[in-house]
């Protein structure tokens, strides 16, 4: 069975016939299964990994979340609401707020094993390299602007505008109409221009 | 005019990213599967590793008989932390052990109680609360009727402290050491508490200390003498709410009644100028570090024109030390704890190991970050003559051995070590026959 995938129907995400859907690995995984649960990260990582960027403007950031988000989609995993038989809505949505508590927590780091540990943090090379990338600033005040949204917009933005997801999966996902969705999304796009110091293009 | 949404193209996901997380989710996932010393419910991390999420996480009270027992199994990851990051667990860091104390602490105690203050209850009445032991710093609570007690124990030195009596609305440090350890009373309604020293927190809570039955302990947490602050959780609550707690150390009985050396550890040769920088290092270290009289100067290498890694043992423990352009960065790590941080070769009888990170380079808001180490270790037998690590795809290199430490004079990209079949390790013996073959996971 063929399910929607996050860029495009042979992107990645997309799964061939031969393939379990998500809808029957997540009943394995609803039950505990491991094989079942990496089949479904091997699938979904890089779209996780590549969203987790755009709402963090931080490739090593979004690089720590990648296995952050996927945990909390296990321990959620009797939760989990699969729109049109494909995990990705809901597994953007989780990432989503795995970065908003991060955005909370930026700055605290929790030193769990002082004595144990060899004081390692990666650099952030690709941060280093992409400094200077125009597009990646714009990005980053584009993140630090979504976050001043309200709730309902903030949420349509991170997943239809920065995710992808379309307005009726959306709608599914929030449970809400898919008029609600383009009604947020629309107050958000005028927000959003405001906060960041650029006219409206409709 | 570009779009607000006209977003960075999507990038190809780099097999080493994958491969790490894919490694983190699946550790995780198997943690959660083992057997585990667990806590009371939690509301809410590398450190090393970070998760997110609540997990309600239940108490098993630890049965084990008396006498010699060795250290609780240690595990990974399995408590999620107040501020919602994942972190072993301070019992299982602290090598906790409730209502036992090992029979040599309790001796050596209790063969201090006479002195305590008159009116004490003596030692025949002392009920073990919790024992927990870091870095061969070992301290002990006990309950007695006039209240808890503390006892801290190292290889030659015991101190005691007097009960510490009287109810206590938050919590209060009423026993602080020469060696940095904190223990004291703690109303029973917090199921974290954190020390660190006074200063900017940096938005750190601290150190997590363990707690059990009215009473908090933590070894060798802070430096000498310390005046701790203190955050104490309480459930449930949101993440990132700990309460500070504004006691004072003292105050309500429990102050140290004073070291007693009551064993001779014999010292060993430091007049070396390896000697010299490893006592300068063990001075360095963040906690006082246990008779430095005792230590042996292991290897000393030159990494570099900026940069010299000086190495030194005390049984089990393996003193790791990096001078950059004249700062001194040291850090003591127990050979015993292989379990808890992720080991970099198999629980094996000849050595333990671990990558230190060193060339460490500034980076944003006062951090600084590494991407390179070393392979460095203690050896656990005398038969050990030869070490060498090869990594997968690279010519080997053999670690220079001293004194019982060894270090591969090598640089080794944190890409090589954080992706999967990074290697092997061999370990041989004088007549150059393989004692072992260890994978690095």
């Amino acid at each position: 069975m063929l399910t929607r995938s996050s860029g495009g129907g042979g992107g990645p995400g997309a799964v061939s016939a031969d393939q379990r859907s998500d809808t029957e690995l997540w009943q394995l995984i609803a039950a505990g299964d491991h094989q079942a649960f990496t089949e479904l990260f091997e699938r979904h990582a890089q779209a996780v990994w590549n969203h987790a960027y755009r709402l963090t403007a931080s490739w090593a950031t979004a690089d720590d979340l990648l296995s952050v988000a996927f945990l909390k989609v296990w321990r959620h995993r009797t939760d989990v609401r699969l729109v049109r038989d494909s995990a990705l809505p809901w597994l953007f949505a989780v990432t989503a707020n795995v970065c908003r508590e991060e955005r909370r927590r930026s700055g605290r780091f929790l030193r769990v094993v002082p004595k144990l540990a060899g004081a390692t943090t990666t650099p952030d090379h690709a941060d280093r390299i992409a400094e200077h990338d125009a597009a990646q600033q714009r990005l980053a005040r584009v993140v630090e602007a979504i976050a001043r949204l309200p709730k309902g917009e903030r949420e349509a933005v991170e997943l239809c505008l920065i995710g992808g997801t379309s307005t009726a999966d959306a709608a599914e996902l929030f449970g809400i109409t898919e008029t609600s969705v383009r009604s947020r999304l629309s107050r958000a796009r005028a927000h959003l221009h405001r906060i960041t110091e650029e006219p409206a293009d409709d | 005019m570009t779009d607000l949404f006209d977003l960075p193209a999507q990038r190809e996901l780099p097999d080493a990213v994958r491969d790490r997380a894919r490694t983190r989710i699946l550790t995780e996932l198997r943690a959660e599967d083992r057997p585990r010393r667990l806590r009371a419910i939690l509301p809410a991390a590398a450190a090393i590793v970070v998760f997110a999420g609540g997990v309600a996480v239940l108490k098993t009270v630890d049965n084990e008989p008396d006498g010699h027992t060795p250290p609780a199994q240690p595990t990974q990851t399995n408590v999620v932390s107040p501020d919602g990051l994942g972190a072993v667990s301070p019992e299982v860091l602290d090598h906790a052990r409730s209502h036992q104390v090992p029979g040599d602490d309790d001796t050596r105690c209790k063969a201090q109680a006479t002195h305590e203050p008159a009116g004490t209850p003596g030692p025949a009445r002392w009920q073990p609360i919790v024992s927990t032991s870091v870095d061969d710093v070992d301290l002990v609570a006990y309950q007695t009727p006039a209240g808890p007690l503390f006892c801290e124990v190292t290889p030659d030195t015991v101190t005691l402290s007097d009960p510490a009596r009287g109810h206590v609305a938050t919590a209060k440090a009423t026993f602080t050491t020469a060696m940095g350890s904190v223990a004291g009373v703690i109303n029973a309604k917090y199921t974290w508490l954190y020390l660190r020293t006074a200063g900017p927190s940096r938005g750190l809570p601290g150190t997590p200390a363990v707690i059990e039955d009215g009473v908090f302990v933590a070894p060798n947490v802070l430096p000498a003498h310390p005046q701790p602050v203190m955050t104490g959780y309480v459930t449930p609550q949101p993440v990132g709410t700990g309460e500070a707690i504004a006691e004072a150390p003292g105050g309500n009985g429990g102050a140290a009644l004073g070291t007693v050396t009551d064993r001779i550890v014999a010292p060993v040769d430091q007049s070396s100028p390896s000697g010299q920088l490893l006592l300068n290092c063990l001075a360095h270290d963040y906690t006082p570090v246990v008779v430095p009289s005792a230590w042996t100067p292991g290897v000393v290498a030159t990494m570099d024109d900026h940069q010299t890694i000086q190495l030194g043992h005390y049984g089990d423990l393996l003193m790791a030390c990096q001078i950059v352009d004249g700062t001194t960065d040291a850090t003591v790590y127990d050979a015993t704890d292989i379990g808890i941080a992720p080991p970099t070769v198999p629980e094996n009888p000849y050595l333990a190991s671990d990558w230190l990170y060193y060339d460490f380079r500034p980076g944003s808001g006062g951090t600084s970050g590494s991407d390179t180490a070393t392979f460095v270790g203690v050896l656990k037998s005398d038969k050990v003559a030869k070490v060498a690590l090869t990594l997968t795809g690279q010519p080997t290199a053999t670690a220079i051995i001293q004194n019982g430490t060894f270090l591969v004079d090598m640089p080794v990209p944190i890409n090589a070590i954080i992706t999967t079949n990074v290697g092997t390790v061999t370990v041989s013996d004088a007549h150059n026959a393989v004692l072992a073959q260890l994978a690095l996971p």
